[in-house]
């Protein structure tokens, strides 16, 4: 599930587009003192991801941006959606917001035989981990992860991005379905690259990265129960590595139903 | 009413009386929450600390997912397009206003008159109107001045061929401990919180609903429910609470059995199926304790075996069981094969009532044949 945060810009304001430590620092703010602030210190997937500040383009006052959080526990959303109302300055670097107001939104990728295609909102990034590198041909002398790039080819991309979602599922997902890498088939029917960018993160408080992300459409034909809840898992955690940084929050960009009909409704 | 209540050469009427059976749980949501208790809390019998799901909180799931398939639907949830249910209205005054009193003799009309009355004012409502054709509906037609020789003729109201009855829990249920759902956050920023429905502050841990449903053969030629619409229920109760679940205050609830037995006497059914399962509490944590499909054990002991002693009555039985849910009958479980569509409890019950009897329901290939078209 997500929240849609309705803001409004209060000075005339250029797009910064390095917002991610500053977002993740007011959501991990507004998680202090609940059971969900736990996982700031550990390297597990935090359980949500956000939007970019859209549409990503400099603001005159009075001005209206939308950001979304996603994530798969509602209660965790409830604790940021609470302190987005009781502090409605939010401040993303440069760029001051108010927020206006606040809706929620479920998005669900339809029953089996439903397709559709999840696009990467931001950039995606995929950690090939160091002991893979020679499964995939990737030459890397070091013992550092290697992040993935187009020249890796897709394979590296497929198994890792499943990898990674299986590690949520086990978080997150209920522990008595599988999971994706229990079941048969693939997540996606279909890559689309769309593109490659170079972005310097914030990573921690004194360490600026920079990162090669790609946008992608993924084409996806739900096949049964569990690969819909599966997709819906990444819709909500998002997909890929630093998620709490706002990379890899995925929409749901196109759906039909499996019965010749346009889908009701799609979320952004 | 007759078999030939409306004058509709295409409508197939339907000839058998059924028994449903439907079960889904709910983990961690509120099923049915109370407007009246304040802050919609779960509705819990007072004595057995059972929880209580009305029948009509499942007609709404039932009618929103014949909405989102296309069928038309007379009572609208607020949610859907506006304008729907009055435009069906102007359907009906619209056929009403076509009719001129001075063509019918009033004082004479047969039965063959009579439905063709009918269907000239309700067909094509009827037609249009699914939910009217499973639930029936009341009428606010005015037929008033010249059209009240038309009144005693015409139906002010429908009585549902389908009928549900409010279900229970198989066990007592807990209730969490309070949290703030995203809905009531949300709503009560905006200063909605005097409205009370929807805030599902208050969840039950575990739930097994058992819902009882029966379609009166009797019944139907009133509301034209044809036996394509009695066989769209069979893939249409499953893939409602899939589909009308998913958002955020009802997450949480999935089908586990669904069982329709279409019998072959006219007027007969043996009733009260629902009443015949129980939780298996040899193989089910202790109630209290219940948090998941995976803890818990329905017991179908009494059920198969008012089937098989009545096996001479059914002409089928149409079934689909979730695969994660276990099923004890006379102490053996059973539980889902190896294969999409096989389950233990399918092999029993084609033991208690025939092979050729029991048809298992592939919910989501059959559900094509089902759409509007």
């Amino acid at each position: 599930m997500r929240v849609l945060v309705h803001l409004r810009a209060r000075a005339d304001t250029t797009y910064q587009n390095d917002y991610h430590h500053k977002l993740r620092g007011r959501i991990w703010n507004a998680l202090e003192g609940t059971e969900h602030e736990a996982v700031h210190d550990t390297n597990e997937p935090p359980g949500f991801s956000f939007s970019n500040p859209f549409p990503p383009q400099d603001m005159s006052e009075g001005d209206q941006r939308t950001l979304i959080v996603s994530a798969p526990q509602e209660e965790l959303l409830s604790v940021i959606a609470t302190d987005l109302q009781e502090n409605p300055e939010l401040n993303v670097g440069e760029m001051p917001f108010t927020v206006q107001g606040l809706s929620a939104i479920t998005p669900d990728v339809g029953e089996p035989g439903s397709s559709g295609t999840i696009g990467t909102g931001t950039g995606l990034l995929v950690r090939i981990p160091p002991w893979r590198c020679e499964d995939y041909g990737i030459d890397n002398p070091g013992e550092e992860a290697v992040y993935w790039r187009p020249e890796h080819t897709i394979e590296p991309l497929r198994e890792q991005l499943e990898a990674n979602l299986d590690k949520k599922y086990s978080l997150f997902g209920p522990e008595y379905l599988p999971g994706p890498s229990e079941t048969n088939g693939d997540l996606f029917d279909g890559y689309e690259l769309l593109k490659t960018f170079a972005v310097p993160l914030q990573v921690t408080t004194d360490q600026r990265l920079t990162y090669v992300l790609s946008k992608w459409q993924f084409d996806y034909t739900v096949r049964n129960d569990d690969h819909r809840r599966h997709l819906n898992l990444a819709l909500d955690c998002g997909l890929g590595e630093r998620n709490a940084l706002g990379l890899g929050f995925c929409n749901l960009t196109e759906k039909r139903d499996p019965y010749g009909k346009p889908a009701p409704e799609v979320h952004g | 009413m007759s078999d030939n209540a409306y004058a509709d050469d295409s409508y197939e009427p339907v000839t058998n009386r059924s028994e449903i059976v439907f079960c889904y749980d709910a983990v961690d949501a509120n099923p049915n929450g109370n407007p009246l208790s304040g802050a919609n809390r779960p509705r819990i019998d007072p004595e057995t600390q059972q929880a209580i799901v009305t029948d009509v909180r499942l007609k709404r799931y039932l009618r929103d997912q014949l909405d989102d398939d296309g069928h038309g639907v007379y009572v609208q949830n607020v949610k859907n397009e506006a304008g729907e249910q009055s435009s069906r209205e102007d359907l009906l005054e619209s056929r009403l206003r076509g009719l001129e009193p001075e063509d019918w003799d009033f004082d004479d009309l047969d039965d063959e008159d009579e439905a063709k009355l009918r269907e000239e004012v309700f067909g094509a409502f009827l037609d249009n109107s699914a939910d009217v054709r499973y639930f029936g509906a009341t009428m606010s037609v005015d037929m008033k001045g010249s059209y009240e020789p038309f009144a005693e003729h015409l139906p002010d109201h429908f009585t549902g061929p389908v009928q549900f009855s409010p279900a229970k829990t198989l066990h007592p249920v807990t209730e969490n401990e309070e949290y703030n759902s995203l809905t009531s956050v949300i709503a009560t920023g905006e200063g909605k919180e005097q409205g009370g429905f929807d805030l599902d502050d208050h969840r039950i841990q575990y739930g097994f609903i058992a819902f009882h449903g029966l379609v009166d053969e009797h019944g139907a030629a009133d509301t034209k429910l044809s036996t394509a619409d009695v066989e769209r229920l069979d893939t249409l109760t499953w893939r409602a609470i899939k589909n009308q679940t998913i958002s955020r205050s009802k997450v949480g609830q999935e089908p586990r059995l669904y069982l329709r037995v279409e019998y072959k006497d006219e007027s007969f059914h043996l009733g009260g199926l629902t009443r015949d399962l129980d939780i298996d509490e040899d193989r089910s944590v202790p109630t209290d304790e219940l948090r998941n499909v995976r803890e818990f054990t329905l017991d179908g002991t009494e059920l198969v075996s008012r089937l098989d002693r009545h096996d001479d009555r059914i002409a089928r039985v149409r079934v689909v069981a979730s695969d994660v849910l276990d099923v004890t009958v006379d102490d053996e479980t059973y539980t889902a094969g190896d294969e999409v569509g096989e389950h233990g409890f399918y092999d029993v019950l084609r033991g208690a009532v025939g092979d050729d009897i029991v048809e298992v329901v592939n919910v989501y290939d059959e559900a094509a044949a089902t759409m509007p078209e």
